[in-house]
């Protein structure tokens, strides 16, 4: 009798938490505490790869000690690989219901103001996803792209960079990438429900500065390499 | 003296005759508008004109016309209400248009919004969101004092602003995932700010949200569409309330 009764109370507890991230509203939480987890992984990211800057030693160092520490890559590993799915699964989902929220178009274009980076989330996000992958085959499975005799990942970083169509293609997804983090770091804000009509305005300039900023920050290696200042 | 000279216009409006006909976006020719018409009035004549030679007049919701019941619902030139800042259809003068303009008009756009006739849709999604909100707690007997229940400036205003919501539905039909966000944040807005709201707020939220789901709008990417065609100036800070309030509720 009292297991049924706790059966049926967690079956209500997890019914009300499925409902919830079901709700469109819900659904949106979710894109933004998985984005906040993926904008706090790329700014650890941003800060390893800056080491680059600090001379073949530290990089070589820096991923080496990476490396050394299962526990740490392991525990982001898994966040990403539950946080990176969910933010693409519910960010499908989410466009799966706007299209059918409208099923005529306006024969004459919608002609309400909108920021472009905010309508093509989806487009920019699909970029980054392709560039990801290509990313990693490159540095993380090392499966293309030119490899070094004996390996490092540094020079495996300078040897990449300095074949101009990868270091421009690396850039190219860090532009994209930047309209979604701006308009997905202000984004955050309104989702968590976090909004002052003092401060929003600042949020919403703090948003394009760090997200243009971050992906700023990204394109210096590449960049800098094709001008051999890292090699 | 302003310019009173009568304009001829060129109108693209969509025709649909109902629910389930098929529409397309028909050609008229409105001459000798005049400037201080207001946009109704221009479609008002066109309509004695297509009376006259026995054509079916052009089907449009109205009622006020003063701007403050929400009915006119047209989409002009691809924006709600025409996008003048705080303007319904119903108060858009025809002096903001010049001689020959072409001029495309069209019902809101929704799933939840079905089309009844040329430019009237089907509003009915808005009341049954309002219905799911239930009731408010108020004591009943005498009215009390003004002054009996004091609320703090901050919070009526905030209930003010968000209370001027018409429920014409410019929001959703000028966001381009026909999201109803802001209709329904500026209903839980409102009355969460007052301790009138309080009792049943959680609730409130968690069913108007259900059922402004189940109606089939879309969800909010927080591109502020809304906010630029809504005639009474309501902002997307009510949509951030209503996240919060969701979120409390659900943490209850
Ligand atoms: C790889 C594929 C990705 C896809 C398909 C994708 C898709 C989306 C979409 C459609 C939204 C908009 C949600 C809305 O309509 O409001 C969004 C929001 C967001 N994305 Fe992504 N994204 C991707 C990758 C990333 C990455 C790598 C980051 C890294 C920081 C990121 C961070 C964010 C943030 C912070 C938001 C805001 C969440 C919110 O709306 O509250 N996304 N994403
Ligand atoms: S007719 Fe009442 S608001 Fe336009």
């Amino acid at each position: 009798m009292s297991e049924a009764t706790a059966t049926s109370m967690d079956d209500t507890l997890l019914a009300k938490w499925m409902r919830f991230a079901n709700s469109t509203i819900g659904s949106k939480m979710i894109m933004a505490v998985t984005g906040m987890g993926l904008w706090l992984f790329l700014v650890a990211h941003l800060a390893g790869n800056l080491t680059a800057f600090l001379g073949k030693d530290t990089f070589n160092h820096y991923a080496e000690a990476l490396h050394a520490n299962p526990p740490l890559l392991w525990a982001v590993r898994l966040a990403l690989l539950v946080g990176f799915p969910l933010h693409i699964f519910t960010a499908i989902r989410c466009a799966q219901i706007n299209r059918a929220a409208r099923p005529v178009e306006y024969a004459f274009a919608n002609k309400t103001p909108v920021n472009p980076a905010a309508t093509t989330m989806i487009l920019s996000g699909g970029v980054v996803l392709a560039f990801l992958g290509y990313h990693l085959a490159h540095f993380t499975w090392r499966l293309t792209g030119p490899m070094p005799e004996p390996f490092n990942p540094y020079d495996m970083l300078v040897k990449g960079f300095q074949q101009p169509l990868i270091a421009v293609f690396y850039i190219a997804a860090q532009i994209l990438l930047a309209g979604h983090l701006a308009h997905g770091l202000y984004s955050m804000f309104q989702h968590l429900g976090l909004h002052g009509q003092r401060w929003t305005p600042g949020v919403k300039k703090f948003a394009l500065v760090v997200g243009y900023g971050l992906c700023t920050a990204f394109s210096a290696v590449p960049l800098f390499v094709m001008l051999g200042v890292i090699k | 003296m302003s310019n009173d000279k009568p304009m001829r216009l060129k109108l693209h409006v969509w025709r649909q005759a109902g629910p389930n006909a098929a529409g397309s976006m028909k050609e008229y020719v409105a001459e000798n508008v005049n400037p201080h018409m207001s946009f109704l009035e221009m479609l008002d004549v066109v309509n004695d004109g297509l009376e006259a030679k026995g054509e079916a007049p052009i089907a449009f919701d109205h009622d006020c016309r003063e701007g403050i019941c929400g009915m006119c619902s047209m989409v002009i030139n691809g924006v709600p209400h025409g996008g003048h800042k705080g303007v319904t259809a119903c108060q858009l003068h025809m002096r903001h248009f010049k001689d020959g303009d072409e001029v495309y008009i069209e019902p809101w756009r929704a799933k939840a919004f079905p089309v009844v006739k040329d430019l009237i849709v089907d509003r009915g999604a808005f009341d049954r969101i309002i219905a799911s909100g239930g009731f408010v707690s108020v004591a009943t007997g005498g009215a009390p004092d003004a002054n009996a229940l004091p609320i703090p400036k901050r919070d009526a205003d905030a209930a003010f602003d968000a209370a001027t919501c018409i429920g014409c539905g410019a929001c959703v039909a000028a966001c381009k995932n026909a999201s109803a966000s802001l209709f329904v944040g500026a209903k839980v807005s409102h009355l969460a700010h007052v301790p009138q709201g309080h009792p049943e707020r959680a609730e409130r939220a968690k069913n108007m949200v259900a059922q402004m789901d189940k109606e089939g709008f879309g969800t909010c990417s927080n591109l502020s569409q809304c906010e630029a065609v809504c005639p009474k100036g309501i902002t997307v800070k009510v949509i951030a309330e209503l996240n919060r309030e969701l979120a409390k509720a659900q943490a209850k």
